[in-house]
């Protein structure tokens, strides 16, 4: 039998009262704070290296770009895999990878220390053409936008590859392996015309 | 104060547009039984929503034993059977009452026999204990439903068309119920349109129209509510052999008013119960044969048939 | 977080055919690299994004145009109690399932003979874990904003302004909007990546508090968004 209802004076037990509607004051207060703080970190994380860049990518790199000869001998010495930086000049979320990964210091070290990292830049807006080494390049891996990063083994084969800039931790979640393949990313679509 | 207040209550929609309740006060004491009747859109459901704190009004305050409606304390003694209520599809009935019997917060040890209980208690069969409530008919989900109403013995029960897609036995049942309900001190407050039903389980019923309350109207025994009676008598009797004026006597004897004489029947105006005894007691003396007498119409559907005047009580 | 709520939400959700259904295809599909290259290792069933989504779709707004809604909080329950009740059980939920696909993925690893390397694989539930509790968060948000399955249709249209927007951005060079926007876009998704805690390295502090802020608005902006709901009648007349 359920204990009667009416034990106390005035019929209704004083447990648990209250309002049922009530705002979870801690929480907002925490995710108030939390949000401040994202946006103090994100303004952090967005400011430009502190070296001047001369050009749009270049200067101010932490990462210590390959050619593609050297690089290959590296990579098959000291069995890491390569990184492939598709790139150019114009395009603007390059610009963003180049700022919050390439340039920065931290980032630029992880990089190193996992892969051996090649630039292959396309010239073909500015000069009309490439070098035959970047187109080759290119059709080999299917480059049809940039940012396009490829990782491959010394042989060439390809094991990952991440389309366009999704941010510093993304970009890092994918090279590292625990990342899912994602293909919405910000992107350039290179200049038609090239084959 | 246990009871009910309902102090000036007004709710609008669409900006003000629509004035769903304008200024409705009512009291309800504890223990007791009341009815909210009206027609389609007069209001009803936005005040039954402002009872249980669903709906915010305008202005005005509703408490319960002087608390708001939605207090967990009033939740943790409160019953409410919505119209037509949706109920958790994938659940067994069973499933189902031990569910609510588990977020009313009543004591696990019991919550099996009790769920059980609950269904016996509103005639669903066994069986239908683990039978997937999507396959219930609709009178079945209206037993599970006050089922669920009345675990755990509420102090306030809401009641919104309890008796919807009910059968006849299944009415008489929740008839029995309610009183039973009563009879344990629960406060009842029911909304229906089945106006007998009203009439038989409630102490008042209160008459909502466009958002007001037209009338109060207090329904047991010693009620002053007038109302027309009609009387059968034999074939060649009434309207016949017997003359217009010895009705017309034994009614102003009685207190009462002769309507109208159309063989076999007459109809006369009462003033309360007491003055239909009296109008019986004086055509019997007038040697006036009587086989019949039954009212012409439900005294709560005459306060839908008759003209108001706005504002009425309130 | 009621206890009650949290079960009868997960018996809801799995017994839903076309949920159970979703939840077997993204649950199965992944298996599928595993069983072809088994030495890919865990990361290669990829995330329970789609799983949580399928569980959390309609979460609230189904409730609240079904009439439920009404019966439940009648009771002595709180809205808070609710949101947390329903975030919980779906997250709860996607978890269980990433762990059977786990457990199935390692399974396959030892029968193809390849190292199952668990501590991949904690890492690998550890971050569906914190994904499952985000996703869930940002359901519980849009679906007390929308009836029925809107939240869903919410969702879409979020990111698809938030992608439109970001791509305006880049192209005017409006790094703020382009940023900004960005920030929206992924927040739909909120993870983190636990692999500095698992392996150390430099921990991406703007990551974690990301993550954090994200869960933490989406659930008290929800119960802010059910404390004001009022909950009307779903029939008709009266």
């Amino acid at each position: 039998m359920p204990p009667p209802a009416t034990d106390v004076p005035g019929g209704v037990p004083p447990h648990p009262a209250g309002s049922p509607r009530r705002d979870p004051v801690l929480l907002l207060a925490v995710a108030a704070l939390l949000l401040a703080l994202r946006v103090v970190l994100g303004f952090h994380e967005a400011r430009p290296p502190a070296a001047p860049t001369t050009g749009a990518l270049s200067g101010a790199d932490a990462v210590r770009w390959r050619t593609l000869e050297a690089g290959l001998v590296e990579a098959r010495a000291t069995n890491r895999p390569m990184l492939y930086d598709f790139t150019a000049d114009w395009c603007p979320p390059c610009r963003s990878l180049q700022r919050q990964v390439f340039a920065d210091p931290e980032a630029a070290a992880e990089i190193e220390s996992r892969f051996v990292p090649v630039r292959v830049l396309d010239r073909q807006r500015e000069e009309g053409r490439n070098a035959r080494w970047v187109d080759s390049l290119q059709a080999r891996y299917r480059v049809n936008s940039f940012p396009t990063l490829i990782v491959t083994d010394a042989d060439g084969r390809e094991s990952t590859r991440i389309e366009g800039f999704m941010g510093r931790d993304a970009t890092f979640g994918q090279l590292r392996g625990t990342g899912v393949s994602l293909r919405w990313g910000v992107t350039q679509p290179a200049p038609t015309g090239r084959r | 104060m246990d009871g009910i207040r309902i102090e000036s209550l007004t709710k609008t929609y669409r900006a003000g547009q629509v004035r769903a309740l304008d200024g409705v006060s009512l009291e309800i004491a504890p223990g007791e039984a009341f009815g909210i009747i009206g027609p389609n859109g007069a209001g009803k459901t936005t005040l039954l929503g402002c009872l249980l704190g669903f709906l915010r009004p305008d202005s005005g305050r509703v408490t319960i034993a002087g608390r708001e409606p939605d207090d967990l304390a009033i939740r943790a003694v409160t019953g409410y059977l919505p119209e037509r209520p949706t109920l958790d599809r994938w659940m067994t009935g069973l499933d189902f009452l031990a569910y609510y019997h588990a977020l009313a917060r009543l004591p696990p040890a019991g919550r099996k026999p009790e769920a059980q209980a609950a269904l016996a208690r509103v005639g669903l069969d066994p069986e239908a204990a683990h039978r997937s409530i999507r396959r219930y008919s609709r009178g079945m989900l209206q037993r599970l439903g006050l089922a669920q109403a009345l675990l755990g013995r509420p102090r306030y029960v809401f009641l919104d068309e309890p008796a919807l897609g009910v059968d006849p036995a299944g009415v008489v049942l929740f008839r029995r119920l309610l009183d039973e309900v009563r009879a344990d001190g629960a406060t009842v407050v029911l909304n229906s349109h089945q106006l007998d039903q009203v009439e038989r389980v409630c102490d008042h019923v209160a008459f909502v129209k466009q958002g007001r309350i037209e009338a109060r109207e207090t329904l047991h025994a010693g009620a002053t509510l007038a109302r027309v009676l009609r009387v059968r008598g034999p074939a060649g009797t009434i309207g016949d052999g017997v003359p217009r004026a010895a009705l017309e006597l034994a009614a102003q004897r009685a207190g009462a008013e002769l309507r109208e004489v159309a063989a076999p029947l007459a109809r006369f105006a009462v003033p309360d119960d007491a003055g239909a005894v009296r109008l019986v007691q004086a055509l019997v003396a007038a040697g006036v044969p009587v086989t019949e007498v039954t009212p012409d119409e439900g005294r709560l559907e005459r306060l839908f048939l008759e003209d108001r005047p706005k504002g009425g009580p309130g | 977080m009621n206890l009650a709520l949290v079960l009868a939400t997960l018996r809801q959700r799995f017994t839903s055919p076309i949920r159970i259904f979703i939840v077997l295809l993204f649950g199965w599909m992944p298996m599928l690299p595993i069983l072809l290259a088994p030495s890919a290792g865990f990361a290669a069933l990829g995330d329970c994004y789609f799983i949580a989504l399928a569980l959390a779709a309609g979460m609230i707004g189904q409730d609240l145009s079904s009439g439920i809604l009404q019966l439940l909080l009648a009771r002595p329950v709180t809205r808070a109690q609710y949101v947390f009740s329903r975030w919980g059980a779906v997250a709860a939920g996607t978890f269980l399932i990433t762990v059977l696909q786990t457990l199935a993925a390692a399974l396959i690893m030892a029968l193809r003979g390849a190292p199952v390397q668990w501590d991949q694989a904690a890492l690998f539930l550890a971050n569906n874990a914190l994904l499952a509790l985000g996703t869930a968060a940002v359901m519980a948000l849009l679906s007390s904003l929308a009836a029925g399955l809107g939240d869903l249709g919410l969702l879409f249209l979020v990111f698809i302004s938030a992608q439109v927007l970001e791509k305006l951005g880049m192209l005017k060079s409006w790094e703020w909007l382009a940023r900004g926007a960005g920030e929206l876009s992924r927040g739909l998704k909120p993870e983190l990546d636990l692999a500095p805690f698992f392996h150390g390295g430099p921990v991406a502090w703007f990551a974690v508090v990301s993550y954090l802020s994200t869960v933490t608005l989406c659930l008290g902006l929800a119960v802010m968004v059910m404390n004001r709901r009022e909950l009307s009648y779903a029939s008709s007349g009266n």
